[in-house]
């Protein structure tokens, strides 16, 4: 998520609380979820990045067995 | 000189750095199918479960059952070796799950635009997790 968007999140959470549609405690967890969610997201990316790295190793290794 | 050694110094550490990540990567936890469905089942429940935002009895069963998937999943996937990423997604997850788990039961009633934003973004967590965890290497 860019800046931006998160300033356009934060923003509808804000006139969802102004609107007496949250109450203060709700309107708080909710805007702390969403950088919770741009932790995971950061998070899952890395695991990814790692199952690539698996990938290749696997590959290289398939490559250098079948080489031997 | 100096700078030399500081480049050959840092060279060394990014290599090492390299290394163990090459490592982790290798050595990653399996794809789990019981890892999998559990997450499913939050997927699933937490999108499922927006429909009923407007019944504070009913939400609170739900509440209890995403809680009860989460604690399990929480507690499965810490146990599996070299799972560590997995376990700081879940462990993310299992937070954003006992809030809701909290509110619905220490309150009488929660705002529903409360309850379906909450849900959304235990919805959209989950799919993430699960996407990433379903990629993970068969063997």
């Amino acid at each position: 998520m860019t800046p931006h968007e998160l300033a356009i999140t934060a923003q509808n959470l804000k006139s969802q609380f102004d609107l007496g549609l949250l109450n203060q405690s709700e309107f708080k967890e909710l805007v702390n979820n969403v950088i919770i969610v741009e932790t995971i997201n950061n998070d899952a990316l890395l695991l990814e990045e790692n199952i690539v790295y698996h990938t290749i190793i696997d590959n290289i290794i398939d490559i250098a067995s079948a080489l031997v | 000189m100096k700078i030399i050694s500081a480049i050959i110094f840092s060279l060394f550490l990014s290599g090492c750095a390299t290394l163990t990540n090459l490592y982790d990567s290798y050595y990653m936890a399996k794809y789990d199918t019981s890892e999998h469905a559990l997450i499913n089942v939050i997927t699933v429940y937490s999108s499922l479960a927006k429909s009923s935002c407007y019944n504070d009895r009913r939400m609170k069963i739900v509440s209890k059952h995403l809680f009860e998937t989460s604690t399990e999943l929480k507690n499965f996937s810490s146990h599996l070796p070299n799972n560590e990423l997995t376990i700081k997604l879940n462990n993310s997850l299992h937070i954003m799950v006992e809030e809701l788990h909290t509110r619905y039961e220490n309150n009488k009633s929660v705002n529903k635009t409360y309850c379906e934003l909450k849900l959304q973004s235990i919805s959209d967590v989950a799919s993430i997790i699960q996407k990433t965890i379903a990629k993970r290497p068969r063997s």
